[in-house]
């Protein structure tokens, strides 16, 4: 997928303008297809579905229904995806969402239609299959208007793939080796620790990877002249848990937020439900399993008892100590993560 | 002008920021080489993120 991508970036310059991304769509079906052909059926499949949709049926007045069965069918054909074990899925977790963003916002016309190809394009990027970012149809709408190509996004965008796939492959590898090192001889620990050391090295471990290979997506994306959204904005600089969230995976974040908590939250008027959802959501992304459930209670109560503090403490700037200790409270209530979790799912088996 | 030589072109001359930005890549390739090799590693962290 990566020489594809640089393949992509080759296509752009070379080919004359109008052309360039609508190869790299190709391209993008083509790779998939040859990786995992299911994969590629799918991807074509629900993007064809969700642009004849948007395209063919604007006069319709029943939008609300029509977007709801597609995405029944897309949540379906991703939680089936998840049960076939032996298959090799490829990007299912980003384009169902994206899919859904556009769909969503057809029905409640906050989109400008766009055309077939400008769709595909959009839906078939190569360099954000793979790993996100979750980008957004409007968004990429403008970058096609705007995509400027150029020495300095060539040469900034090279430089940001390069520092993104070195960070994803040798930071992950040195704290893997580490937490081997250090969990090694501990056998005797009691289990629930061992879990919390195991906890902390997966956050690290989970960051310093996926925010590379985000890094690697944007900076090929920069090559080909276009800007997406960013991923991270320094999450471990969060002071609490729900600035945390705000900065950390902030294309999934963000679509929880609009389309889960915004939504649920007007209906019922208990913003508690709508954060709830929110996070389960979120935590079903990841994998349909107890472990994401238990997973989005835990971080949703993390959430609500951080509002609490700030009700009776009030929201004032930190300084460094109180920023310090901010990210350290962030990361102690992450870390315990796991451990909680698994602790959980041993009193109920 | 890319943003990494930008941030070292505060520091150090135009010239000196280019050798070492030169030394910085080479590095970055030569580690990238190394780890790209053990490919278990890399579609681990790769396809599982992408499911």
């Amino acid at each position: 997928m990566l020489l594809s991508s640089l393949v992509g970036v080759a296509l752009v310059w070379t080919l004359p303008r109008r052309y360039g991304l609508s190869a790299v769509a190709v391209l993008t079906l083509l790779s998939v297809s040859i990786l995992s052909p299911a994969s590629g059926l799918w991807l074509a499949g629900t993007s064809l579905l969700t642009v004849l949709i948007v395209r063919g049926y604007s006069a319709t007045r029943h939008r609300g229904l029509l977007v709801f069965v597609a995405s029944a069918i897309l949540l379906t054909l991703l939680f089936v995806s998840r049960q076939t074990g032996g298959f090799f899925w490829i990007g299912g977790a980003y384009f169902t969402l994206r899919n859904m963003h556009v769909l969503i916002d057809w029905w409640m016309q906050r989109l400008r239609v766009p055309t077939t190809a400008d769709y595909l394009k959009y839906s078939l990027f190569l360099p954000v299959l793979m790993a996100g970012p979750i980008h957004r149809l409007d968004n990429f709408q403008r970058q096609l208007r705007r995509q400027r190509l150029d020495s300095t996004n060539l040469f900034s965008g090279a430089e940001r793939a390069l520092l993104g796939l070195a960070q994803a492959l040798v930071i992950p590898f040195v704290l893997r080796r580490l937490q081997y090192v250090s969990t090694r001889h501990m056998e005797t620990l009691h289990p629930f620790l061992l879990r919390w050391i195991e906890g902390s090295f997966d956050w690290l471990i989970l960051y310093f990877s996926f925010a590379g290979l985000t890094s690697l997506a944007l900076g090929l994306s920069l090559m080909m002249g276009l800007k997406l959204e960013e991923n991270f904005n320094r999450p471990w600089a969060a002071a609490n848990l729900i600035e945390f969230w705000s900065r950390w995976h902030m294309t999934l974040s963000h679509w929880c937020r609009d389309y889960v908590f915004y939504p649920v939250a007007a209906v019922t008027r208990l913003p508690i439900v709508g954060l709830l959802l929110a996070m389960l959501a979120m935590g079903l992304w990841h994998d349909t399993s107890a472990y994401y459930v238990l997973w989005a209670v835990w971080q949703s109560l993390g959430i609500f008892l951080t509002h609490v503090t700030i009700r009776f403490t009030g929201n004032r700037e930190a300084g460094l100590s109180g920023r310090i200790l901010g990210t350290a409270s962030v990361f102690a209530w992450l870390s315990l993560t796991k451990p909680m979790v698994l602790q959980f799912l041993d009193i109920f088996s | 002008m890319t943003p990494l030589y930008n941030k070292l072109t505060r520091y150090l001359s135009p010239a000196a920021s280019s050798v070492l930005l030169a030394i910085i890549y080479a590095a970055l390739l030569v580690l990238i080489a190394m780890f790209l090799g053990s490919r278990a590693t890399f579609d681990l962290i790769y396809l599982d993120l992408g499911r």
